[in-house]
């Protein structure tokens, strides 16, 4: 039945009349349906799209990154320089694989990102996440880097958020809840 | 009004009637019919391929952050996990019906299915537009299956749909960067600025990153970056000239060399886009029936002595 079907088309594709015409009115219809549905959802009704994808330009973002650093006696002290926020040096960037331990990054900037209260529950999601630890004198430093453009000029820091050691996971001090912090 | 229905019917000549499916030539015609049927293979595969990824993402979903599409009128909480899978397999049935011409419904069940399984899968937060080209190339073979019976009818209506929306798809981008920023958009500084954020995305995800010759470019030079940008935005403001075939060549031509630059700046890679353009784009009916036709033609295919001598 099915190589009939397809036998029939191919003879229809051979012999047919070229002035088979198409209904073209079913594309003005569905093109008026396509601004029905995407102006009436925030333009976005796929496979109907305004395509704004990169169209606000030189908007502040914001991403998670991982970087290992030496180990200091003093990380949880809020004044230590382990905690200052880090200029991000694009030329040679080297960061902790979040592929390698099968983490998805949106996942990790988003609990990274948008979390707004750090309670060890949180922190200790963090430290789950990661399969491995950093080897001893060394930490692996949990960073939220904030992008931004101010008068023409691109500004990239990473704030230290969570530091993993060989055998803690420790909240930056800066961030504890708000009662906890005297 | 005259005017806008002359420009209508002109349009409409454009996008149905100027076609190889529509040759006077036999040879061309089935040319015409093998392309058609390759291009309903590969949308046929992909589509397939992102109904059952989407549904098995979906297994680890279990919250709506974004409600997209249909997501504004069902629960589509419900539709994670096993529910998804019933989804994809509505998709490839659908396809299996209307590829194998036992039903003339079956891309157009597709391609609703499909949207039920992108909100679903994408309720989480993100909209990638990576699935948008094989989105309308679903949705003209369903539309064109669903109200057409004549084969060559729903040939001429698939291709004709499929560029008006590809080609208004591009510009629509185009307008938004417009509404978006305004002129500025085109600022060296963005580029760099975006560079940065999915260099940041890159790094994290593999452990390095460092910039190749054209990124370097940019971030050493502003002005590379808005070279860039205002060569971008025109590319993707002269997308309704795909609506014209003998232009529509040179337009996928520089659309895809825009996707390229894309990839090369913000490691952004678009393999459906490219191979759907790469596919549909080019006059390979004609090119491949004029190569034959020569190799016919030519004094050495036909007389073997002109070898020998």
């Amino acid at each position: 039945m099915m190589a009939d079907n397809l036998k029939d088309t191919q003879d229809g594709i051979d012999s047919k009349p070229q002035d088979s015409r198409p209904r073209t009115k079913w594309m003005w219809r569905i093109f008026l349906l396509n601004l029905l549905l995407v102006g009436s959802h925030l333009g976005e009704f796929w496979p109907f799209s305004i395509f704004p994808m990169f169209s606000k330009a030189g908007q502040p973002w914001s991403r998670a990154m991982v970087v290992a650093v030496p180990l200091v006696d003093s990380y949880s002290d809020p004044s230590a320089m382990l905690w200052e926020p880090l200029d991000i040096n694009i030329h040679e960037l080297q960061a902790i694989s979040l592929d390698e331990r099968s983490i998805d990054k949106i996942d990790f900037s988003n609990y990274v990102g948008k979390t707004e209260r750090w309670t060890p529950e949180v922190v200790s999601g963090i430290a789950k996440m990661f399969p491995d630890r950093p080897e001893q004198g060394t930490a692996w430093l949990v960073l939220k880097v904030r992008g931004r453009m101010d008068e023409g000029t691109v500004s990239v820091q990473g704030e230290p958020m969570v530091a993993l050691t060989a055998d803690t996971v420790v909240l930056s001090p800066n961030l504890y809840p708000l009662e906890d912090n005297p | 009004m005259n005017r806008m229905k002359q420009w209508v019917k002109d349009l409409e000549q454009s996008l149905f009637e100027d076609q190889p499916i529509c040759s006077e030539s036999k040879a061309v015609r089935s040319g015409a019919w093998v392309h058609f049927r390759l291009f309903e293979l590969f949308v046929a595969a992909w589509a397939i391929a992102y109904a059952w990824t989407w549904g098995f993402y979906t297994f680890k979903s279990s919250v709506v952050v974004l409600e997209l599409g249909l997501a504004n009128y069902i629960p589509v909480a419900s539709l994670f996990g096993l529910p998804s899978m019933i989804i994809a397999s509505v998709v490839t049935l659908g396809i299996a019906l209307s590829i194998t011409r036992l039903s003339r419904w079956g891309y157009l069940i597709a391609i609703l299915a499909l949207h039920l399984q992108y909100v679903v899968r994408f309720s989480q937060g993100e909209i990638p537009h990576s699935s948008n080209l094989l989105g309308f190339a679903l949705l003209a073979l369903g539309v064109g299956f669903a109200t057409h019976k004549d084969p060559v009818a729903q040939v001429r209506f698939t291709w004709g749909f499929l560029w008006f929306f590809v080609g208004l798809g591009y510009t629509s981008a185009a307008v938004s960067k417009l509404v978006g920023t305004g002129i500025t958009w085109i600022d060296g500084q963005h580029l760099v600025l975006w560079i940065h954020e999915k260099a940041i995305d890159y790094a994290s995800m593999t452990g390095a990153w460092s910039p190749n010759v054209l990124q370097s470019a940019i971030l050493n030079s502003a002005w590379v970056g808005t070279l860039s940008l205002f060569i971008g935005w025109v590319t993707e403001a002269i997308g309704v000239l795909m609506w014209f075939r003998r232009l529509r060549p040179w337009v996928i031509l520089v659309t895809i060399g825009m996707h390229f630059g894309i990839t090369w700046t913000m490691n952004i890679v678009f393999v459906a886009f490219v191979m759907q353009l790469i596919l549909t784009g080019f006059p390979w009916v004609e090119w491949l029936t004029t190569l034959q036709q020569k190799s016919r033609m030519s004094p050495s295919s036909s007389d073997g002595s002109t070898l020998k001598s």
